[in-house]
């Protein structure tokens, strides 16, 4: 039987773990772990305002230093300032999912080969209602979609899903598709297309389909 | 003989509950509820794990199943209504069958209906409308149940429907109880030829404060002349009554910002066990 995610965040502590993106973790004499940002790591503690429970995390993350709301957590922009207290592994567990939602469980499942990456095209291929338009994205149109979303300014997830199951992206840098990181971080992966990357298809297909239009009309 | 606890607070310790929200890439507001409310029945401790995810926000659907490491999941579809998300979105990116429940990943997954169709939501918009108008006698006063609706969806406005019906038989004594609606008759912005009496509460039936409660609905009754900020920066709709066209009108929050949505979340997946009991029954 496969051990649970609880079990396996506890392994990787123990074994060094201790950032992912822009969370630091460290063992805490206030309680077991204590989390900050990574630009504090030198910050005295109390210098730092105690987001002590998963509303004020979720308050903290929804929007950046200069307002601006955070449609994706796994977005650059996170602000320093913070700390988090977690008591045990399951305190946080729920912190590190409420901070960057789906990341462990991603991780892990990934890691157990449980969790696969879904192609772009596979993702835009099921869509229906307003999306449908979406799977007429040109191959260009996608890469350069894909390159603006989720380049490391943007997002700082992984990607490791493709245009179709059998290609790479040319835009990224081997780093940037590949789910390897230094030791004791635990990378953000990304493994299918998310709403800004199926809403941004929609928006280039339809661009790409009226310059067509404008070109033969 | 000793009467079983009420099957909401029964415990379910080898299960989870997923609760699954549309998330927005704009309204700050969208997915706290849904996130309010698993934090409420997480706190309960009924369930083994509790999980949200969303159409538009993190974790999205697709990324639920990785979530649980339990093999026994209830979802509750934290939406108002039966509708092109509860039938065709949700069961597309969850894997789910035509039936209640599902074998995916060698979970069994139990789907529940959404939130806005149970009988007990009646008793939240009961207590909204008069925790809105506090002092108000309800034979003065009319209650409007507002939504979306759409021409798309027949289904959309069943559900309001639906309630409008057992307010008017709840016995609450209201003078009169209405539907209306953003983008189909009768429009909310007629509320004032909808509605005869002198009082009238309205209340969104919407899960989240957000572009349609805080913004949309209020330019359509009159009660502001463009769009304001979106909810968690904006106080100006918490003053109740505003006088207008004659008569006194109060409105309130979304229905979903009331922490009590997670017993009907929890009456929910109830109604789903049963449902499953009794086609075992049936089967047999």
């Amino acid at each position: 039987m496969d051990t649970n995610l609880n079990e396996q965040l506890a392994a990787w502590i123990a074994t060094g773990g201790n950032r992912l993106g822009q969370i630091q973790i460290e063992q805490s004499d206030e309680a077991t772990f204590a989390l900050t940002h990574v630009d504090d790591i030198d910050q005295p503690r109390d210098s730092l305002i105690l987001l002590s429970d998963l509303a004020a995390m979720r308050a903290w993350t929804r929007s950046n230093e200069a307002g601006d709301l955070r449609p994706l957590k796994t977005s650059p922009d996170l602000r320093p300032g913070w700390l988090v207290l977690a008591g045990d592994i399951v305190a946080l567990r729920e912190a590190l999912e409420c901070l960057y939602p789906g990341m462990v469980a991603a991780y892990f499942r990934h890691l157990a080969g449980r969790a696969a990456p879904v192609s772009l095209r596979e993702t835009l291929e099921r869509q229906t209602g307003m999306y449908r338009f979406a799977r007429s994205i040109s191959d260009a149109g996608a890469e350069s979609l894909v390159e603006q979303v989720c380049q490391n300014q943007r997002c700082l997830k992984r990607v490791l899903w493709t245009l179709t199951a059998a290609d790479a992206w040319s835009c990224f840098s081997k780093q940037k598709t590949s789910s390897e990181t230094p030791e004791g971080e635990m990378p953000l992966l990304c493994l299918e297309p998310c709403f800004l990357i199926v809403a941004g298809a929609r928006l280039t297909a339809k661009r790409e389909h009226e310059a067509t239009e404008k070109a033969t009309s | 003989m000793i009467p079983s606890p009420p099957l909401s607070r029964r415990a379910r310790p080898e299960a989870g509950l997923l609760l699954l929200g549309h998330g927005s890439t704009e309204n700050p507001d969208s997915s706290e509820p849904t996130w309010v409310c698993a934090d409420a029945i997480r706190q309960l401790g009924l369930f083994a794990e509790v999980h949200c995810t969303f159409w538009k926000e993190e974790p999205i659907f697709r990324q639920s199943w990785s979530l649980f490491d339990c093999d026994e999941i209830f979802v509750v579809p934290n939406f108002i209504s039966e509708g092109y998300f509860t039938r065709q979105v949700i069961p597309r990116e969850l894997g789910l069958s035509e039936f209640r429940t599902t074998l995916i990943q060698g979970k069994r997954v139990h789907y529940c209906d959404p939130v806005g169709s149970h009988a007990s939501m009646t008793k939240l918009l009961l207590q909204r409308a008069a925790d809105t108008a506090p002092g108000i006698p309800p034979s003065e006063t009319a209650v409007l149940i507002v939504g979306h609706g759409t021409k798309l969806d027949a289904n959309s406005a069943k559900a309001i429907q639906e309630q409008v019906v057992r307010i008017r038989e709840s016995g609450a004594g209201y003078a009169e109880v209405h539907e209306a609606y953003m983008e189909e008759a009768p429009f909310v912005a007629e509320w004032d030829q909808i509605t005869t009496a002198p009082h009238v509460v309205v209340v969104p039936f919407f899960i989240a404060d957000g572009l349609h409660s805080f913004q949309d609905i209020p330019v359509l009754l009159g009660l502001a002349e463009e769009l304001p900020p979106a909810a968690s920066k904006n106080e100006v709709f918490r003053q109740n009554p505003a006088p207008l066209r004659g008569r006194s009108l109060y409105y309130s929050r979304a229905i979903g910002t009331d922490p009590s949505l997670a017993e009907v979340i929890l009456d929910q997946v109830d109604a789903c066990e049963e449902a499953l009991h009794h086609a075992c029954a049936a089967a047999v």
